[in-house]
């Protein structure tokens, strides 16, 4: 097969095993796109988490939320009115991350999938119903993939997503990532699984 | 596999069975080497037990960020519902901060304990990081297992470990509870996941 497979696929709908073959086969790229790019032995690099608002500038915008978020949150995780923002209009897409953002200088990172974290919310009476249904992913100016979240959404136990084609953000990169906003009173409850790829040292020495 | 340090969690319905008692038989193996060798002791001369949380980790001995400092074994302190949100808190106080002689701790992974909870409450830390020898060893998301509301927990590929005499303390990322984040109204219920190794008698004689 020689077309990009960009799609999401539920993890439950994945073979065994497949998960962590997409997995490790996405972080093996990164490191050795980094390591050569970086001209670094793979063995100075470090595979971290991504944080939200630091990594990524997630939620430190009003298009989404009320209050522009500073916190290394991904999105509200509490049910309720005050965070979250009611848009003009629904059926758009909104920008979830700072303005302008960048790629941190020798920092890679990496997407390959999305977890939806309304479910810790099981035991409560007011889980949201989910009001975001595509994400964009605009890297370098040019649009990388759109993903439909709502795939998952019938997992209810399990509602993760993984791509096979995962999306790289190399150093000083303009990114844009843009939520699908289908109606108003968004709740936001939405974690990009991912890697940051960097040189030991940069945030952490392992 | 790249050589690149592995410093993520991935939970643990996103990883094979096996994979999971790889990754903790191999830690176990990797701890109970190193100690063997710096102790001058053969392996059978050493037990590998289970972290009590106050004894052997200091777990929320320092009062910042809490109700009050534990001094009992109990991973669940109450938060401080005032000021200390949107930042990392270090647990261990400043009294300790040591490991002790002859003991060596690995940490794999956290539980989150909340669902066994009469009344389940929300989670209130969103990152963990790991400081060991003066370095940040590790920061950890601990947001991924909110999608598995029946399986919250999650392990790192690269345990933590903690030698012997040496600084450590840990720090929790408390993004705010409350919708508008101005105030902080929630418990942590956080498991750290790992295990002691040590010579057989200096706590246990199995």
């Amino acid at each position: 097969m020689s077309a990009t497979v960009t799609t999401l696929t539920p993890i439950k709908e994945l073979a065994t095993g497949q998960l962590s073959a997409i997995r490790n086969s996405v972080i093996d790229g990164v490191v050795r796109r980094a390591s050569r790019e970086l001209s670094l032995p793979e063995e100075k690099l470090v595979v971290r988490e991504i944080r939200p608002y630091t990594d990524l500038g997630m939620y430190g915008v009003t298009t989404v939320l009320d209050t522009a978020s500073t916190a290394d949150r991904w999105g509200s995780f509490y049910h309720g009115s005050a965070v979250v923002n009611a848009p003009a209009s629904g059926g758009n897409y909104v920008s979830a991350c700072t303005a302008s953002k960048t790629i941190a200088d020798d920092t890679y990172i990496v997407v390959y999938g999305v977890r939806d974290s309304r479910n810790g919310w099981v035991f409560s009476s007011t889980i949201p119903t989910i009001s975001v249904t595509l994400i964009k992913f605009n890297i370098g100016n040019a649009d990388r993939a759109i993903w439909d979240l709502t795939k998952a959404n019938l997992y209810y136990t399990q509602s993760v997503a993984v791509s096979p084609a995962a999306i790289v953000m190399p150093p000083l990169a303009p990114i844009t990532i843009s939520l699908y906003l289908h109606a108003n009173n968004v709740e936001i409850y939405l974690q990009l699984m991912g890697f940051v790829v960097e040189p030991i040292g940069t945030v952490i020495t392992p | 596999m790249n050589k690149a340090a592995k410093s993520y969690l991935i939970p643990v319905r996103e990883l094979l069975p096996s994979e999971i008692t790889r990754i903790r038989n191999e830690a176990i193996a990797k701890v109970v080497t190193m100690a063997s060798i710096e102790l001058k002791k053969p392996r059978n001369e050493m037990v590998v037990r289970d972290i009590r949380p106050y004894s052997d980790l200091d777990w929320c001995t320092d009062a910042t960020g809490f109700s009050a400092a534990l001094s009992v074994e109990s991973w669940c302190p109450t938060l401080d519902q005032t000021d200390t949100y949107e930042q990392y808190v270090g647990v261990v106080s400043s009294a300790n901060q040591a490991m002790e002689d002859s003991r060596w701790i690995a940490i794999t992974g956290v539980k989150d304990f909340r669902l066994n909870e009469a009344t389940p409450v929300l989670q209130a830390i969103n990152f963990i990081k790991i400081e060991v020898g003066g370095n940040e060893r590790v920061i950890w998301d601990l947001q991924g297992m909110e999608s598995y509301p029946n399986s919250k927990a999650a392990i790192s590929p690269a345990p933590v470990i903690i030698p012997q005499n040496t600084a450590f303390n840990i720090y929790i990322y408390m993004a705010g509870a409350d919708e508008d984040d101005t105030e902080f109204d929630a418990v942590m219920y956080l498991v750290i996941d790992g295990f002691v190794v040590e010579p057989r008698g200096k706590v246990i004689s199995p």
